[in-house]
């Protein structure tokens, strides 16, 4: 068991190492750029509109950039291996399968992590400036004993937005998002050998994802109707997971108050999909001709 | 364990067939192939482009699966982890993870096999010396020579002190004093009871280290056997002796002749051009150092 | 080929054992996200519409709701007033759950959309830029009633919803009832409470505008605050009431 551990520490090591020396952190720059672009573009907004844009613009790049990351990379972890040999020299070593798999998949969610954690720090820096200019803007500089009644709710009305902590619960929900399409793009991989087609099907697979509540609870309706619809809808119901789940960040964003039990719920959902996902990705890489 | 202590790798009816996609016909890259290979001797595959030479190495390391038949190494069934902890495999042309330098390379083999810490450092500096990439161990693989990414990948192939070598083309694209190098290397390998399974398609080679070879063509096994059995003429001697200026050669060829000899050749022996090449640079060096 | 089909099947099973979880984290979120549950027993098409229109966002609805509320301030600018109600439309069809939306699409309408018929239209026509102008209240007003089936208990909608009925519309008693109701709802403004005994006098319900201020006083008359203009002016307003109404000596606050 802990040498199992450790094998797939190294895998996962190496992988990590291949991402950081092909220097893909430097998307961490583009975000910062992108967050303090735009901040600066829109900053002459009402405070609470600009809290909203800086929010939705740091999830939404957030996201696009995790996602580039999980489908491109994911697509990418057994194929170039493949196309490479590289697999032959670790495959020849007394090394699992399963335990390579889990490497390849640990090290690139390491460097999903990295960049989620980057990117998180990046945005409630660009948050908290505005948050200083607001204030400073309210204030007038002045110390806090000296504050007026009216300019003290005005400070803290902005605070409740700056440093809302639901923040974090969105930050988490995002990055199990980006851990359950790591998974679903690895186990495309491991019964597809293109890149482009691993990449495609998870975008095809991300995007009915959303749908999958409605064909869930539609599918038998519709089947009286239209069978092959019906039937279609059944397939995506029981294949594809729920992403819906996850619009609940956007409220999250918007000031809603969410229960953390709401939101361990929905990330328990999510990383325990993703389990199955690996597990059923370990057995058909058990069988794969390298 | 097998009833034959001494056998390092047994095949019975070994083969590999791939069924060809849209289509009903297969390709047969193995037909069914036996192979009794002696603990501690050095066992050539000979045999043209695509005669199955990386098949059966691939089936040997459990890369692959046999569509009929079985193999067993040291008596483990061949792709279990008890028979790869006791092989190390040099794959053709090999791609390492370029982004690695030599020696994090070995670290991370080092690791895959279970090793770790001091004791893996040590084998790590102790393998460098031996493949004499100490100076290159801290660049990175990007930088390599095809004579040094062969080395190192020598020396990946003895990080867990194998038993058994398989090396596929180990000289192929290599400069002749790296050849000579890795030849002298598996020379010694062998004399410290290793058995070795290699390809090449430099027959000269072959001679020199095996003891036993098959050859392959399209999947078929056409000979086997002890190298000093395939290569004797029967029915012919060779003479050798210095000193020829003393006596004319055309004498020598009388007396033979006389003596009722037939097809008699008397000439001044050769050497090959590789032993020429190596004497001149060596030469060569000693000459500029002096 | 076994271990295939051993992954297949689990996933299969895994498929169709996780339909209640995924049911019961559904119907948690349509209530944050719709402000209401959606009943499972509702007409297809209507549910498939409304999830169909919010799952193509693909997890970017709340960049997409800002990305319409950023077109509507373009529109406002140009006095594009269809594509000012088409936008504010959209962004609360998205997130329904941002207050904002609702509380700035309904004043952008029954303000700045109707003010600009008046004004603009005068010199043509003056019924029909009042018929106009008229058209664009109600659609701001429409907008927060709908508004407030998503927020029952946001005070901000009520009291935009009185400022309409008062300012815009001259309603003064429809005005005082939305007062009252915002009064009551947690994070209302202290003004609330007093402007629905304002508005009822407003609206010559004198009688009605005095038992409410009556029981207001009662309340207030011995904290501090009571001394501050804010309710001087009530006093006031309270002493030219109890002339008005001719409240005998004996039954008079003041």
């Amino acid at each position: 068991m802990k040498g199992s551990l450790l094998r797939i520490q190294a895998v996962a090591w190496s992988t990590l190492m291949e991402a950081l020396r092909q220097k893909v952190l430097w998307v961490l720059a583009l975000f910062a750029v992108i967050m303090i672009a735009s901040s600066i573009y829109f900053a002459d907004f009402t405070f609470e509109r600009e809290f909203k844009f800086i929010k939705d613009v740091g999830s939404a790049s957030i996201s696009v950039l995790g996602l580039l990351t999980a489908m491109i990379g994911a697509a990418q972890l057994i194929p170039t291996e493949i196309e490479r040999r590289t697999i032959y020299t670790t495959m020849s070593k007394p090394v699992f399968r399963f335990e390579f798999l889990l490497g390849k998949y640990f090290g690139l969610l390491s460097l999903i992590t990295l960049m989620v954690l980057g990117m998180s720090v990046i945005f409630f820096g660009v948050v908290l400036v505005h948050e200083q200019i607001y204030v400073a803007e309210i204030t007038a500089g002045a110390a806090a004993a000296d504050w007026s009644p009216e300019q003290v709710r005005m400070v803290e009305d902005i605070l409740e937005q700056s440093r809302d902590f639901g923040m974090v619960q969105a930050i988490l929900l995002l990055w199990a998002r980006l851990a359950l399409v790591e998974s679903i793009a690895l186990l495309l991989s491991t019964v597809a050998t293109s890149s482009i087609f691993i990449i495609f099907a998870s975008v095809v697979i991300y995007i009915i994802g959303h749908l999958q509540s409605v064909a869930r609870e539609a599918w038998a309706e519709v089947m009286t109707e239209n069978w092959m619809l019906g039937a279609f809808s059944a397939v995506i119901a029981w294949l594809v997971p729920n992403f819906q789940s996850f619009s609940i960040i956007d409220e999250i964003l918007a000031g809603e108050t969410i229960s953390w039990a709401y939101v361990s719920q929905i990330f328990s959902y999510s990383v325990f999909y993703t389990l199955i996902v690996l597990l059923a990705s370990g057995l058909i890489f058990e069988e794969r001709e390298l | 364990m097998t009833d034959h202590p001494n056998s390092a790798v047994r095949a019975k009816g070994l083969s590999k067939k791939y069924k060809l996609e849209w289509t009903r016909r297969s390709l047969i890259a193995l037909e069914p192939l036996d192979l009794n290979i002696q603990e501690g001797s050095v066992f050539g595959l000979l045999g043209p482009n695509g005669s199955g030479k990386s098949t059966t190495m691939k089936l040997l390391l459990g890369l692959i699966k046999p569509t009929e038949g079985e193999a067993h190494i040291f008596g483990y069934p061949a792709g279990s982890m008890a028979a790869r902890k006791t092989i190390g495999f040099l794959p053709e042309n090999p791609y390492f993870p370029h982004y690695l330098t030599g020696a994090e390379f070995l670290n991370y083999c080092g690791r895959l096999c279970g090793l770790s810490g001091s004791d893996l450092k040590k084998k790590i500096d102790q393998l460098l010396e031996r493949v004499s990439m100490t100076e290159a161990g801290h660049r990175r693989l990007k930088t390599y020579s095809k004579g040094m990414l062969q080395r190192i990948g020598l020396a990946q192939a003895l990080i867990h002190d194998p038993k058994l070598l398989i090396l596929d083309e180990p000289t192929s694209g290599v400069d002749p004093q790296g050849s000579r190098f890795i030849r002298d290397l598996m020379i010694d390998l062998k004399s410290e009871g290793r058995t070795i399974i290699f390809s090449s398609h430099l027959l000269e080679q072959v001679e020199a280290v095996s003891d036993e070879v098959v050859i392959l063509d399209r999947g078929r096994k056409l000979e086997e056997g002890p190298l000093s059995d395939l290569l004797t003429l029967p029915g012919k001697i060779e003479i050798e002796a210095a000193g020829s200026e003393a006596v004319p050669l055309e004498e020598i060829q009388k007396v033979l002749e006389k003596e009722g000899m037939k097809d008699v050749v008397v000439r001044h022996p050769r050497i090959s051009l590789e032993e020429y090449f190596i004497r001149k640079v060596k030469n060569e060096k000693k000459a500029k150092k002096g | 080929m076994k271990l295939k089909l051993i992954a297949g099947l689990l996933l299969l099973v895994w498929g169709l054992s996780k339909s209640g979880w995924e049911a019961g984290i559904d119907k948690e979120r349509r209530l944050i996200v719709h402000g209401q549950d959606v009943p499972l027993d509702v007409n297809t098409r209507d549910l498939l519409g409304q999830e169909l229109s919010l799952a193509l966002l693909g997890g970017f609805r709340g960049m997409a709701a800002t990305s319409a509320w950023m077109s509507l301030t373009g529109a406002w600018e140009n006095k594009e007033w269809t594509r000012v109600k088409a936008m504010a439309d959209l962004a609360t069809t998205i997130q329904p759950k941002m207050v904002l939306f609702w509380e700035h699409g309904a004043w952008h309408l029954a303000w700045n959309a109707s003010i600009d018929m008046e004004t603009y239209s005068r010199q043509a026509n003056q019924s029909r830029a009042e018929i106009e102008a008229r058209l664009w209240i109600e659609e701001g007003r429409d907008m927060l009633l709908r508004g407030l089936q998503v927020h029952p208990n946001k005070a901000a909608l009520y009291l935009r919803l009185a400022d309409i009925y008062w300012q815009r519309l001259g309603d003064y008693e429809t005005a005082a009832d939305y007062y009252l109701q915002a009064s009551q709802k947690e994070g209302a403004p202290a003004y609330a409470e007093r402007f629905v005994g304002i508005a009822l006098e407003k609206a010559g319900k004198n009688q009605e505008a005095y038992d409410y201020f009556c029981q207001l006083w009662e309340q207030v008359k011995t904290e501090p605050k009571s001394s501050q203009p804010p309710w001087q002016n009530v006093k006031r307003i309270m002493m030219e009431l109890e002339e008005k109404l001719q409240v005998p000596e004996g039954e008079r606050v003041f």
